[in-house]
């Protein structure tokens, strides 16, 4: 597989994973804090959401949006906003992903992103490390909640 | 926009070469300025404590990157002993394990400096592309636990 290929798979991987978080728990289980950390699994989707429209349509797109790019209150990123619930974050996110395909297929590895000293292929694997992070304090999150562990 | 913190990546192989010194150092920070007690304890619901987790880490990189390197693999996949990395042996210590991190992260640079063939595909069906772009995440994802794990253990949150 090319290189873009690859590294939009490896990113859709992950994002699936992370949604896939939210998926047998209540609303008040996803947005409660079970460790010491004050993360909760509703707010690391919902940032994680918001770093790939960040990256994707500000770094590659070089577009400016308003509260976006630059983000104008990343703690609210991690928490949900009244009439928000588990539908609304998954319908959210799963409109980031349509935009930032527009993007992404029109892309090319090679080019210089927005960010200085940033191509575009290195965008790609920041969100790609960014998001297996994410994933992975969501594994924590999600066995403390329910049990359920997801490594092998 | 503000300069990122990223070593530039012009090159497909440069991109992974920073990823992966980035997802290495995030582990080995984050065991590095803990007592073997605190690296040993298991301080979430999860069974994850931070001296397996690093050592685990450690050994998925060296296979790994043997692996892009195209050195032998004798003992080390299959692994000799498949329940070492996820046990604590006598001498196993957060001093033993930090060496350990370095001898591999420096084997890493090492592979990472010479050309690599991204694209043809090895005799278990992966060329070193996909083995490159899986380590990052495995990494990060076990820094990920690492994240949790370290701030339950102390409070230190941050890379």
């Amino acid at each position: 597989m090319d290189q873009l290929s690859e590294l939009r798979r490896f990113l859709a991987t992950h994002r699936e994973a992370l949604l896939d978080m939210l998926d047998g728990i209540t609303f008040e289980q996803a947005t409660s804090m079970p460790t010491v950390s004050d993360l909760s699994l509703y707010g690391i989707v919902k940032h994680c959401a918001f770093v790939e429209r960040r990256w994707v349509l500000g770094a590659i797109g070089r577009q400016l949006i308003p509260g976006i790019v630059p983000p104008e209150n990343r703690d609210q990123e991690f928490r949900a906003d009244p009439g928000e619930d588990l539908d609304w974050l998954r319908q959210f996110y799963a409109g980031v992903a349509r935009e930032n395909d527009v993007v992404l297929d029109a892309c090319d590895p090679d080019a210089w992103s927005g960010r200085e000293g940033m191509t575009v292929r290195g965008v790609l694997l920041h969100l790609i490390e960014e998001l297996a992070q994410h994933r992975g304090q969501a594994d924590i999150l999600r066995e403390a909640i329910d049990g359920r562990k997801d490594l092998d | 926009m503000p300069p990122t913190p990223f070593e530039p990546q012009p090159d497909e192989l440069s991109g992974y070469r920073t990823f992966i010194g980035i997802q290495h150092d995030a582990i080995r920070q984050k065991l590095d300025g803990l007592t073997d007690e605190q690296a040993l304890s298991a301080p979430t619901a999860s069974d994850l404590c931070m001296l397996t987790l690093a050592k685990h880490a450690a050994f998925c990189e060296r296979r790994w990157m043997r692996a892009v390197g195209r050195l032998d693999m004798t003992g080390y996949w299959p692994p000799s002993d498949p329940g070492e990395e996820l046990r604590v042996d006598p001498g196993d210590t957060v001093t033993s394990m930090l060496a350990l991190l370095d001898e591999v992260g420096a084997a890493s640079k090492e592979i990472l400096a010479a050309d690599v063939d991204l694209d043809t595909v090895d005799d278990s069906g992966l060329n070193s592309r996909w083995i490159l772009l899986h380590l990052i995440e495995e990494l990060a994802r076990h820094a990920g636990h690492a994240d949790i794990l370290r701030e339950s253990l102390d409070g230190t949150t941050g890379v």
